[in-house]
Formats: structure tokens, sequence, C-alpha cells
């Protein structure tokens, strides 16, 4: 199904998906409807099939588009994400900066489209989605937290498979599961406030994604 | 084939460019836009028969000053090929087509009557349009306009009078031209030949009893025109007796033109204006694949306008992602006042429908 949306955001996967409009929501902005979303949320089931060649100069081509979003996670290197996302998108802009500002990048591309990038969690840290949601557990559910992390590790010892590079999903989903109910999905947490989405760690986000889709207030 | 076409002056285009053209090229954008332009822009610049091509695309538009008393003194109202549709002296519009290290050029301009002219054109015009185009054996053709700004149809040189040197054939399909007469003139050059097989391939894509097309003549033919569907005559395979091809609808009648076109274009241009008009989404895809293979086999360039969705993705389909190539389809969209299309390359279009992204 083809659309015509003025405002895209590319997302690696189905958590995001679900998880951005809720997050967004709750701190003001008016999501729209199903047909009409405030901003249409484009999942690429992974990191490699967002960068194959020409895909993000195709996505900027789309007809009756203004303003393109791109949230991909860290993972282990930063930097080297940076670069290969910077990589793919310098066939359609050419004059993207070198570096990549903390605060996440907002640019204006040559054919007047406005373009953004944020790595989760913070421009800055190796990491991803998980490790954003991480750092707004309210105060109230920080004892819980640590809790879940100390058992995460020791789940390490009982040959729990998950690898290191995944121990932010294991720890959230492992503290999730003790919630009042029990296994919530990670969007679900964010509308039923077991996660805060207007944690203080959230604005640096939230500034960006409203300054980058003028949905500033 | 043509690479890059550059439009001056000419219509809506005060400086436009389409770019990396391959061998299909699918020309969309929003209504008045263009697009009908840009088929004409390329007839212009390819066809034999360039004032005929000119007349009957203005007559279709009806930029025409009709005479009153009598039709062969109708004017066709020129200022409307010119950006800002007003025209004075030095006013001019330019074509050019690239293809490889040639160029094809058609240049008019409105200069003054010099003295050069004074004998040929009875009453003294102030103006004339000036035209020329790249082939060296042509001379400059200096045609009057009329105090009202028109050209006088009695004063265009006819038919194949200019441009003599040009053995490519370009075909331009538009509702209006499928009339009998012209598909039965088209039909009678394929008859009999290797492609007389496309043609039925082509029409068993709608009705698969279909066992054989022919055309049949009468006197009357001959004298009328109009867009209703006589001359031809189809063989199915359960029926005793032929049907004519009317009763098998308007969807067959446009595959039988443009089947008749491309089979008409070899080595040449094929310009189709409106190419979902009456096709199922079903059709359009069988549509696609036939004149996907019909070009690469003539060495057919094709150029097309659509505003329709199955359409572009029916041909994206058919867009090769992992080997794409530069002599192969590319989708252009037309934006307004922007001064060059926005060239989807053919890996760019697979991705576009792959992915749900809209490129009208």
């Amino acid at each position: 199904m083809t659309g015509y949306f003025e405002k895209v955001l590319l997302v690696e996967g189905k958590q995001e998906l679900r998880l951005i409009p809720q997050l967004m929501e709750a701190n003001g902005v008016d999501w729209g409807t199903g047909k009409q979303p405030t901003v249409y949320i484009r999942e690429y089931d992974g990191y490699e099939n967002m960068i194959a060649p020409d895909v993000i100069t195709t996505e900027l081509q789309a007809s009756g588009l203004k303003i393109l979003g791109v949230i991909v996670d860290a993972d282990e290197r930063p930097e080297s994400r940076w670069q290969s996302l910077r990589n793919a998108s310098l066939q359609a802009i050419p004059d993207l900066p070198e570096s990549l500002p903390h605060q996440g990048l907002i640019h204006h591309s040559p054919q007047g489209i406005k373009f953004g990038i944020w790595i989760m969690p913070d421009n800055q840290m190796q990491g991803m989605l998980e490790t954003f949601l991480a750092d707004i557990i309210p105060e109230d559910k920080q004892d819980l937290w640590q809790f879940a992390q100390q058992v995460t590790a020791e789940a390490k010892s009982h040959q729990a498979p998950f690898t290191d590079s995944q121990r932010d999903k294991a720890n959230i989903y492992s503290w999730l599961a003790w919630q009042n109910p029990p296994g919530r999905q990670l969007h679900q947490a964010i509308t039923e406030r077991i996660l805060d989405p207007r944690h203080p760690k959230s604005k640096p986000f939230v500034t960006w994604f409203k300054r980058l889709y003028d949905l500033d207030l | 084939m043509l690479k890059t076409l550059t439009l001056k002056g000419f219509r809506c285009f005060k400086h436009f460019e389409l770019t990396q053209l391959g061998r299909v090229n699918l020309i969309v954008g929003e209504n008045n836009s263009g697009k009908t332009s840009i088929l004409e822009a390329i007839n212009l610049l390819t066809t034999g028969s360039k004032f005929d091509a000119l007349t009957r695309s203005m007559l279709n538009r009806g930029e025409v000053l009709v005479n009153n008393e009598s039709t062969r003194d109708d004017e066709l109202d020129i200022c409307h090929l010119f950006t800002g549709h007003q025209i004075d002296i030095g006013c001019h519009f330019k074509l050019i087509a690239y293809e490889g290290d040639k160029q094809h050029v058609f240049k008019a301009k409105i200069k003054e009557n010099g003295s050069e002219n004074v004998n040929a054109f009875p009453g003294d015009p102030e103006w004339v349009l000036e035209i020329f185009g790249s082939n060296p054996q042509e001379h400059k053709l200096t045609i009057p306009v009329s105090p009202q700004n028109g050209l006088p149809l009695n004063y265009l040189p006819r038919h194949q009078s200019y441009l003599t040197n040009n053995s490519r054939k370009t075909q331009f399909i538009k509702t209006s031209s499928l009339t009998s007469q012209a598909m039965m003139a088209l039909f009678d050059k394929v008859v009999l030949t290797p492609e007389e097989t496309l043609l039925t391939e082509a029409l068993r894509t709608i009705e698969p009893s279909l066992e054989r097309i022919a055309s049949v003549s009468s006197e009357k033919l001959i004298s009328e025109s109009g867009l209703s569907r006589k001359g031809f005559v189809v063989r199915l395979s359960n029926l005793e007796q032929r049907i004519p091809i009317g009763s098998l609808g308007d969807g067959m009648w446009r595959m039988l033109g443009l089947t008749l076109a491309i089979a008409n274009a070899k080595d040449g241009i094929l310009l189709v204006d409106e190419i979902d008009t009456g096709l199922h989404f079903s059709t359009m895809s069988d549509m696609w694949r036939l004149i996907w293979d019909a070009a690469k086999r003539l060495n057919v360039q094709v150029f097309a306008t659509t505003h329709n969705s199955d359409c572009w993705q029916s041909l994206a389909a058919i867009a090769n992602s992992e080997h794409p190539s530069s002599d192969g389809i590319t989708i252009q969209r037309i934006e307004k006042d922007k001064p060059q299309s926005v060239l989807f390359t053919e890996r760019q279009v697979a991705i576009a429908v792959e992915r749900g992204i809209e490129v009208r």
C-alpha cells in the first residue's frame, strides 16, 4: 500500500514502530489516525535493509515528502554505525555533516527535504532502544530494576543464552516480567506508565523529534 | 536511444531536463504538470512529419483560431507553444535530445518579416515563425504569422517534405489516435510478418481463446473516421463464426492499438499517453511484460504517461533490483516549477514498489 505522506520515519523494527507513537503522544503530540498519522513510520526489519544501496535515496524521492527521519540502534560501535548510515545517505545528500551532534542530527537537503538521524540511545554511547528505555524507569521502580539487572547477570551462570550485546534487552524484559500485569510489551509499558515517557532523560530525544517534525508546541 | 531531453521555453517548461532515460520510461506527475507536452516534444524531435505532428496535437488541444468562412483558412494558435502563452519578436523555444554523441534539435523563433521573405507571403505579415532542426540537409523554414498571431494551416509544409533523412519511426498513441483507419494502416504493415504473432499473443492476454485476428476493409471505412471500432474481426477457438473485435470490449481495442504501434516502431520510438486507459490491473501486468519484451527485441524506446497506481506498480514488478540496467526501466516524476524530473532508476523503482514508497 503506497501513500502520500509529508512526514516519514524509518525504524529498524516493530518495537520502534509501536513505541514511538505512544512515547510522543504521552509528550503532547497528537498522532492523528491510522490512515493519516502525524508521522508515517516504515519499519525495515533490520539495519542492513535500511542502508542497502539506493534505499535512502528512494525514500527521499517519495512524492509529497517534506521530512524524513531515521532512528537506528548504535549497537556495539556507535561511531561506525554513524559512518555507515552517513555513507548510505551521501548519495542523495552530499553535504551531510561529518559528525553527529549529541542532540541528534537535523539537516536540510539540497532538494529542500528536512532530514534527521537519531542513534539510540543518545547519539554517543553503545546500546539500543532498550538502553534508552532503561533510563526512563521511574524512581519508585528503581529498586526492582537494580534487582532485575543482578538476576539477569546471575542467569548467565545458569547457561542463559543471551549475548553480552543483548544484555539491555534481557534486563528490561526481565523487569517487565514482574510488573502488574506481568510481561507487558515495551509500547504497552509506555502507555500504562510502567515506564515514564516524561522522564527528564527522555527529553533530548523528544525534543529532537518535535524539532525535526515541526511539532514544537 | 535518447539519453537526455531538454526543453526550453516550450509550453509550461521554461527550462526542463529529463536525464538517464532508459528503454522504457514512465512519466508521472500531477494533472497539468506537462506530461503530454513531454511526449509531444519527443515526437517533434524524432518524427518525420513534424508539421503533421504539430498540427495534430494543437488541434487535439483546441488551440485553433477558427475561420468561420472556410476551414482551410483555420490557423494554429501558436502562442500556446511558448511558455507564458504570449508571443513577441524574439520569442523562441528549443528542444534538444541527446543520443550518444548525436543531438536532435528543434528550434522555433518569432522573427520580424525580413526583406528576404517579402515576395513569399501575400498580405505582408509583420512576423514570421522560423523553424529549424538538426539535420544538416534541412533549410530553415519560414512561415508567416497572421495578424491574429496564428499560423495559417494552408501555409504549412505537408507530410514528409521536412526532414527526409530519417528512417526512424515514431508512433504516438493517444486515446483519440486509435481510429479504425489508423489501426488498419498499421495492421497492413504487420500482417504476415513475424510481428503478427506479437499481436495474437497480446490479445490472448485478455481473451485466451483468441486464435486469429484479421482486418476487413470496406469502402465506407475509408471515408469515415471517429472512434468506432470497425475493421477487425477475430476468430475464437470455441465459436464457428468470426466476431467483430468491438464485441470484446474497450481494453481489447487499446491492446490492439498498443501492440500495432510497437510493432511499427522498430528501431524507433513509441509514445503512449495515459497507457493505463481501459486496462484492468491484471491486464496491465501482461501489457508491460509484452511491451518490455517487444521493446528489447525490436529495439524500441518507450515513453508513456500515467496517473494510475496499478500501472506504475505493475511496471515496477518487472524492474530488476538485482541486475538493474542503465538501459532499462525508469520512472520520472514531473513537478511544476522544478527544472528537472525526479528520476527513479530501475533499482529505485524496485525498492519503491517493495517498500510502498509513492513515486507519483
